[in-house]
């Protein structure tokens, strides 16, 4: 009898602690510099996966979709940033499509993944929240970018076809460098290549990385509050539809990630923007001195079921 | 309607310590159902108010409650409310608390229902959600995690939070919220005010109700010490070193007026202290002579101006007065409350300043002052266990101590939840059993039906003893001390030996 009682409280602890994930905790300096000098010390560091094999696929241009040069791709190549993205528009308006889209709206989960769970809180653009609102990553070809388990594993071809709207991937990321703040928008655009990656597991338990590559794509750096125009727009909202994984990936998805690299530096200032101010000193500009990241702010993940 | 009193009376007391666990619990956050639930139990409860009370007893039990009716009043129909709560919030605002308060103070008379028990039932589960709470939350962060960490912090949902803040609890049964780690430290502070009680119970004569006592006292006061919190620990000593005096020096004369004396004395220099932060935060040029006579003063500067304690209830006055202007309700909120909160303020004194205004204020402080006198009759006077008497005043003592200078309303992190101290949980239990403690200055007359001995014969059958009024140190009378809940386990034992 007593015996019967102990094992119902071991169960009863048993299942409380199996209910719990041990949760990730930072320092409260880990990326929360403030500053362009702290500009280094911001860049994301850390990845959860280490793939043993690597398949690259390249985009066509009409695979993707970018909110900044559309080309008539689809709906969300059309979004307009001052209306229909921006949730912190000043007037007030727009569809608050960060909030509404978000995927923690469908998956829970995804908020509690630690600091990258600021790529899932629905904030698409810089609120003001400055460093606290973004992970910061670079071209370093070890440690630049991003990769993360998922909380839930996604299966891309069993929905194939269905709910079709909502069913991408996208990136709202804005470029940045450590030039200073006032002279970084004068920068002629970087072209860069950028990588989704998404992350499957082999027979053996191990992983294996499909980058699914988008080329050439131009992104100019740290415009501050001038994104409010279309036409000169420091942030791009870069995506595809979740389909065009079918054909590449046939298991669950259990890990993604994105990273880039730089095809061209931005090494010159451009004389012909309407903002820029020969008297301010540019003296200080030395490219060399200088690296490219890019501000991710928001990650998209389709609606479909997670498991 | 005796008739019915007679057959139901325990039934009813069953049904309302039911309700006691369950406001406890709390599970899903749905005061206003629990509340619903302690109405209706007090509704069932009137004809003991009606019947069992002697006339001159029931009349100052009425006077009794009339800061916490006026309290309640100012409370539910304040500005605050009008403003951000709908009708039945309004109305549950106001008839939770008399109830629990009314039916803690019928059920006295009922003599079927066994305090102790009560007690029981309350702590219990009380432990049950709190350890699990503070089980998972210790599984995600560690032992001392508000020790050892503070810089450390946690991201949910993009936002950072310092984990010195947080603990985790259980309020849905599937999901573990952020909560602010004070919030659920109180739960722990509340648990611990069991273990005080501990001094008056012979664990040779009574082990089962020592053990579990001290096993509700002992997570209370383990979760203090794990997580840590030190102004918690530092009030349980004080309530244990209250236990240790009435246990081992006797109440006399002497102590009680000094006793006495240091709460008069608080109450003086917080009703003056208060009146000078008042003067000191308005805005208006007429209040600037004694504003300035403060700033020249270094010492009333420091105590008024510089201190941490100045700065951060200044500007809930600021925020109730004048300061803000009559659009945010000026010298009519700060008598009936201001329309928004102030986003917690850390002491149910200044919450029920903005919320109800300064009359809620002052009938809550009367209140509380007719509470710690009839305390001291129901320590001196009334026939309950020893032990009864010591949990019940320490439960009281260390909720309205921790609250006065750590309530927090809004308990949850991410979810924009506001927690009114009238509303609050565990404030329905503290009413509850400051309702069941009240004792008048003079000793009247049990009234006890004829009938009334035959059925509680019955009931003694059924549920063991029923008495509970006697010491423990007395051994030929322990046994009828025993109430419902031990006199079962007595049986399962019973069992147990005969399965063996």
């Amino acid at each position: 009898m007593k015996n019967k009682h102990l094992f119902t409280l071991a169960s009863i602890l048993a299942i409380t602690l199996s209910l719990t994930s041990c949760v990730k905790t930072y320092n409260i300096n880990d990326y929360n510099h403030v500053g362009v000098e702290n500009f280094k010390l911001n860049r994301f560091r850390e990845k959860d996966i280490t793939p043993i094999k690597k398949v690259e696929t390249i985009l066509e241009s009409t695979q993707y979709f970018n909110g900044v040069h559309s080309d008539n791709f689809n709906d969300l190549g059309n979004l307009n940033y001052y209306s229909d993205l921006d949730n912190n528009s000043p007037n007030g308006y727009g569809v608050q499509f960060g909030p509404t889209n978000k995927i923690t709206n469908k998956e829970k989960s995804f908020a509690d993944t630690g600091i990258l769970s600021r790529l899932f809180d629905g904030y698409t653009f810089c609120d003001g929240g400055g460093v606290y609102r973004r992970i910061q990553i670079d071209a370093d070809e070890e440690l630049g970018g991003f990769n993360m388990k998922l909380p839930k594993e996604l299966d891309i071809t069993r929905s194939a076809g269905s709910n079709f709207a909502n069913d991408y991937f996208a990136i709202n990321m804005r470029g940045a460098t450590n030039f200073s703040d006032s002279g970084a928008h004068w920068l002629k655009p970087a072209v860069i290549d950028f990588s989704f990656d998404f992350y499957t597991r082999t027979e053996t338990g191990e992983y294996e990385m499909h980058s699914f590559i988008v080329e050439d794509v131009e992104i100019k750096a740290d415009a501050g509050d001038r994104h409010y125009s279309d036409e000169d727009n420091a942030y791009v909202f870069l995506g595809f539809y979740a389909d065009v994984l079918n054909d590449h990936i046939k298991s669950r998805i259990v890990g993604i990630g994105f990273h880039f690299d730089v095809v061209n530096n931005p090494t010159s200032i451009d004389v012909d923007d309407p903002d820029y101010n020969p008297e301010v000193d540019v003296d200080e500009f030395d490219p060399s001195m200088h690296e490219f990241n890019l501000f991710l702010y928001e990650y998209f993940l389709p609606f479909q079921t997670w498991y | 309607m005796l008739e019915f009193i007679k057959r139901n009376g325990s039934f009813i007391g069953f049904l309302f310590m039911e309700v006691l666990a369950l406001v406890a619990i709390n599970l899903g956050d749905f005061n206003e159902i629990w509340t619903i639930l302690g109405f209706i139990g007090a509704l069932l409860l009137i004809p003991y108010l009606v019947f069992f009370f002697d006339k001159r007893e029931r009349l100052s039990l009425l006077l009794f409650s009339i800061p916490l009716v006026l309290y309640s009043v100012f409370i539910s129909f304040s500005r605050f409310s009008f403003a951000n709560y709908n009708w039945f919030t309004i109305i549950i605002s106001l008839i939770g608390g008399l109830s629990f308060f009314f039916a803690g103070a019928s059920l006295k008379k009922c003599k079927t229902f066994n305090i102790e028990t009560a007690l029981l039932i309350f702590f219990g589960a009380l432990a049950f959600i709190t350890t699990i709470s503070f089980i998972v939350t210790f599984a995600n962060y560690g032992f001392f995690y508000r020790g050892l960490s503070s810089s450390n912090v946690i991201y949910y949902d993009g936002e950072m939070f310092s984990l010195y803040s947080l603990s985790l609890w259980v309020s849905q049964i599937t999901n573990a919220n952020m909560m602010n780690s004070d919030f659920a430290i109180m739960y722990a502070l509340v648990l611990s005010s069991c273990l005080p009680g501990l001094l008056f119970i012979s664990p040779k004569m009574h082990l089962k109700r020592f053990v579990l006592f001290a096993i509700f006292g002992g997570l209370g006061l383990l979760i203090i010490l794990l997580s840590p919190k030190y102004y918690a620990i530092a009030i349980f000593v004080l309530a244990m070193l209250f236990a240790i005096y009435v246990r081992f020096a006797k109440p006399n004369r002497v102590g009680r007026i000094v006793l006495n004396t240091i709460a008069l004395v608080t109450l003086v220099v917080f009703a003056i202290v208060f009146l000078i932060f008042l003067l000191n935060s308005q805005s208006s040029p007429s209040f600037n002579g004694i504003k300035s006579f403060i700033q020249n003063n270094t010492i009333l500067n420091f105590l008024f101006n510089e201190n941490g304690f100045a700065q951060t209830f200044k500007p809930v006055l600021d925020f109730t007065s004048t300061n803000y202007g009559f659009q945010n309700g000026g010298w009519l909120g700060f008598l009936f409350g201001s329309t928004q909160s102030y986003g917690g303020t850390g002491s149910f004194i200044f919450d029920v300043m903005t919320e109800g205004g300064f009359f809620a204020l002052v009938s809550i402080i009367v209140f509380v002052v007719f509470t710690y006198i009839s305390l001291q009759r129901y320590l001196k006077k009334n026939k309950d266990s020893m032990h009864v008497k010591i949990i019940i005043i320490c439960f009281l003592a260390t909720f309205f101590v921790f609250s006065l200078i750590n309530y927090q309303s809004f308990p949850y992190m991410t979810v924009n939840y506001y927690v009114s101290f009238a509303t609050f949980p565990i404030t329905l239990v503290a009413l509850f059993f400051i309702g069941y403690t009240f004792t008048t200055k003079k000793d009247y007359p049990e009234i006890v039906f004829e009938d009334e001995s035959v059925s509680s014969k019955k009931q003694e059958n059924i549920t063991g003893e029923v008495t509970n009024s006697n010491d423990d140190a007395n051994p030929t009378n322990s046994d009828t001390s025993s109430g419902v809940d031990i006199s079962i386990l007595d049986e399962i034992e019973e069992e147990n030996i005969d399965e063996k």
